[in-house]
């Protein structure tokens, strides 16, 4: 929790704070984000294996008092012994977060995500239905966007999400990407709506 | 006759008699709605229902039993225990024979809940399109095809949390547990100017994999997983004034079925086939011909066939009824004859075992002017031999404009005969199943089992989106047969074995109320409140050990905000409180209380997100039932079934080419 409000003071413009919320029609803009992950935490499992290469791609909309989006990060895992496989991880999820404006058209943004955190073990001993497993996770979300131009965004991000395994994993994971904003073509929102 | 049962026959029958002396004028009612609960498809939507199965959570008159998390058992408004499956299920007005061994698997009907447009739970004894519903009665009505062409598909996957991951590897591992299967259902529809064609196929799998259930049905059976697999075709057309409807329905389920005398899961597979012809036909502006031809088979015979364990059981029925309906003003009235022919053959004897019923039914309704509506009825039934008869009373009264007033009264004999459970078809030339101890074979009884039923509801509503009920009833059954076992877990094997005998001449009292409270407060936002209370009176010990698997209370509360047209948050709040398996004290302390005869109270919060898309042509919906990831039994060698996740897609396409 220490780490989250370090993370937080350190994102926040340093004068003359001021916030409101953004509020945009309903799947009037879609965004689109690609990013770069790094787990930092993954509690007991520490001992056991290393995060690796990861990465994120995310879709979202305005909607209501919000963004709402769908995404999948992925990330590899090493292991540091040959009692372990190796295993990847790929967590889909569906996210909603509030975004406050603040100074130079920055904003922050916080919210919830939800989704199946699918693992997949590098296990020959194991046929390919019981080499994969999927398990429901549930975590909290920040994100601080730079605006860069009128369509692209810096962003970096934290995310601490719990895996509903039996004994819980806990996951603290940090990241950086662009995102591409655009207004959704007319079909896209008929569908959407 | 004992005392109590004359006392409560004489009440019966001064309050039949006083409620028809004091009322004389007429006015409108709905007759097959009375003392029902309706619900919608929207009702469907927003209650976090995913299969058939499901259906039982829509009324907390309805309680549920399962050991598999997907099939269970269930008892209508405490009309039964759960050893008798009874109740009735009709689809668009025609019985399905689902009522197999005392199990009735309604996800065996080949449509998913996307297709249904309303299911009535009829919660008190009376007649109902022909049947006397001495346990209860749930209809489906389907969805009536939009003009042109439609096509519509639902797919449900779903998962379970408390797996190990990669703690598997570690020293933290922890067995697997129960993995959800998914549900997958496809509809195309079809109307021309005087008929409709609907047809659905429907799969659906699950797999095997909690400890409490795996553990004995790996010993078993080499599968691992239920697969069912079903379709239907259903034609209407519409002729002479009258409508008329051709069904076909078939369906296949490789299941593992929990057979009581035998203490644990028979690898089995299931084959139903339903073709079902029914209509009316109007005589006149008041008089109308009702009639249906109904024939099913159902088989149950070996999943492994080079296995020695299973059944070879199968069951030809038809059904046939013929009635007359008249309506004019406040007056209606209907008389018929039903013939239900029930034709076993089994492996083992030289000819087929036959069980013939007829049924004469006549049906009273006069509405008075003063708001006050009268309902009587009664069937005559030949079951196996034996005479019986059913009889029901029922007064509706709705006063000051916004208050009602419902009374309801029934009294039946049934033989055994009608129950149409192993009891009926195992004899002890050729057992139906020969891997038990237990003498479920040679029993006989020679006294009609007699239920009494009381009900009342007072009930307020103050608009449509306003209205609160609060009501009470009891039971009385006398002469019932139980099946009384202990079941033994001797640990070398994990198999379960029962030890006991049917118990007979059982008798109980029971009693409760209920309440329930609909609004809307604040804006968008719907609340209703269930309450149910029920406790034995008095009675012998089998069937006390048998109702005390019902929880003594019930609360439902379930909130529904619509910020916007397509998007809704559903929470739905569920407390049980405990019940008590008495056949498996033992098992408790010889299992290490892996198995527990005493099913802890529940605190259960479900919550659900759901979202429409493309002008409603696809809706989504996000479900997390059990957020708490409470222990979640139903049954003390069941699953557990704890917190779980599911996406829900439904697609609808309709008046396509129009």
């Amino acid at each position: 929790m220490k780490n989250l409000f370090l993370l937080l003071i350190m994102l926040l413009p340093p004068s003359g704070l001021y916030s409101q919320s953004v509020e945009s029609e309903v799947f009037e803009t879609i965004t689109l984000s690609a990013g770069y992950n790094k787990n930092i935490s993954m509690g007991e499992l520490n001992k056991y294996w290393n995060a690796d290469k990861g990465a994120s791609l995310k879709i979202e909309s305005p909607f209501y008092a919000g963004l709402l989006g769908v995404g999948v990060d992925g990330q590899l895992f090493t292991s540091n012994s040959l009692l372990q496989p190796d295993y990847k991880s790929f967590f889909i999820y569906m996210y909603w977060q509030y975004q406050l404006k603040l100074l130079f058209n920055t904003s922050l943004r916080a919210g919830v995500k939800f989704g199946s955190y699918v693992m997949i073990f590098n296990d020959v001993t194991l046929s390919e239905f019981e080499s994969n497993e999927s398990e429901l996770g549930i975590g909290a979300s920040f994100q601080y966007d730079i605006p860069v131009s009128k369509i692209f965004t810096f962003y970096v991000q934290s995310d601490f999400v719990t895996v509903f395994t039996m004994k819980r994993i806990k996951l603290f994971t940090v990241g950086a990407g662009v995102s591409y904003n655009f207004t959704s073509p007319e079909w896209i929102r008929d569908i959407l709506n | 006759m004992d005392k109590g049962y004359s006392e409560l026959k004489i009440k019966f029958e001064i309050i039949l008699i006083i409620s028809v002396f004091l009322f004389a004028e007429f006015s409108a009612q709905s007759y097959n709605n009375l003392n029902s609960e309706i619900f919608t498809s929207e009702d469907i939507k927003s209650s976090g229902i995913i299969t058939l199965n499901d259906i039982f959570d829509l009324s907390i008159r309805w309680n549920k039993s399962t050991i598999n998390g997907y099939s269970n058992r269930a008892s209508g408004n405490l009309l039964s225990t759960f050893q008798r499956q009874n109740f009735l299920v009709l689809v668009n007005g025609q019985k399905i024979e689902l009522n197999f061994l005392d199990e009735q698997n309604l996800d065996i009907l080949p449509f998913t809940i996307d297709q249904i447009d309303t299911v009535i739970f009829v919660n008190t004894p009376r007649n109902y399109k022909g049947f006397f519903t001495e346990k209860g009665l749930i209809e489906f009505i389907l969805i009536t095809p939009s003009k042109g062409f439609s096509i519509s598909a639902m797919e449900s996957i779903g998962n379970k949390v408390g797996d190990p991951g990669p703690y598997a590897y570690t020293q933290y591992n922890t067995p697997n547990i129960d993995k959800l299967g998914f549900l997958t259902g496809v509809s195309i529809k079809t109307k021309g100017e005087n008929w409709s064609l609907n047809s659905n196929l429907k799969y659906f799998e699950n797999f095997v994999t909690d400890g409490a259930i795996k553990n004995r049905i790996s010993l078993l059976s080499d599968k691992q997983k239920e697969r069912l697999l079903g379709t239907n075709v259903d034609l209407s057309y519409n002729f002479g004034g009258g409508s008329h409807r051709l069904l076909f329905a078939y369906s296949e389920d490789a299941d593992f079925f929990f057979f009581p005398p035998f203490g644990n899961e028979v690898p089995s597979k299931r084959f139903f086939r339903h073709v079902g012809f029914s209509g009316n036909i109007p005589v006149s502006n008041s008089l109308s011909y009702d009639y249906s031809i109904i024939k099913s088979i159902n088989d149950l015979g070996r999943l492994d066939n080079e296995s020695d364990l299973g059944f070879n059981l199968k069951i030809n029925s038809t059904y046939i009824n013929s009635s007359l309906h008249f309506s004019k003003d406040n007056f209606y009235s209907a008389i018929g004859i039903n013939f239900d022919k029930y034709d076993a053959n089994k492996s083992g004897l030289n000819n087929d075992l036959l069980v013939n019923q007829f049924k004469l039914f006549f049906d009273l309704n006069i509405n008075f002017n003063s708001g006050i509506s009268q309902f009587l009825g009664i069937t005559l039934q030949k079951s196996g031999g034996t005479n019986t008869s059913k009889g029901y009373f029922i007064t509706q009264w709705n006063f000051l404009s916004k208050h009602s007033l419902l009374l309801s009264a029934s009294l039946s004999a049934r033989d055994m005969s009608e129950d149409l459970n192993y009891f009926t078809w195992a004899t002890p030339e050729s057992p139906i199943f020969e891997n038990t101890e237990i003498d479920y074979v040679d029993f006989e009884l020679n006294k009609p089992l007699k239920t009494y039923t009381l009900d009342f509801t007072y009930g307020f509503q103050e608009n449509k989106n306003t209205k609160f009920s609060i009501g009470g009833f009891l039971r009385n059954f006398k002469n019932f047969y139980i099946e009384d076992y202990v079941y033994n877990f001797l640990g070398n094997d994990n198999l379960l074995k029962p030890f006991g005998e049917i118990a007979d001449n059982e008798k109980l009292t029971a009693a409760g109320g209920n309440f329930q409270a609909y609004f809307i407060f604040p804006a968008k936002v719907k609340n209703k409140i269930d309450y149910m209370y029920q406790q034995y009176l008095s009675g012998t010990e089998s069937i006390i050990n048998e109702w005390e698997k019902f929880p003594r209370h019930k609360i439902v509360y379930q909130l529904n905000i619509s910020p916007a047209e397509n998007f809704g948050l559903g929470l739905k709040l569920t407390y049980l409180s405990e019940t008590f398996w008495n056949e498996y004290i033992y098992s408790e302390t010889q299992s290490n209380s892996f198995y527990n005869y005493r099913l802890d109270e529940k605190l259960l919060l479900d919550l659900s997100i759901q979202k429409s898309f493309w002008q409603n042509k696809i809706w989504t919906n996000i479900l997390f039932k059990n957020i708490f990831n409470q222990k979640e039994f139903y049954n003390p060698i069941g699953v557990n079934l704890g917190l779980r996740f599911y996406l829900i897609v439904q697609l609808k396409l309709n008046s396509l080419f129009n």
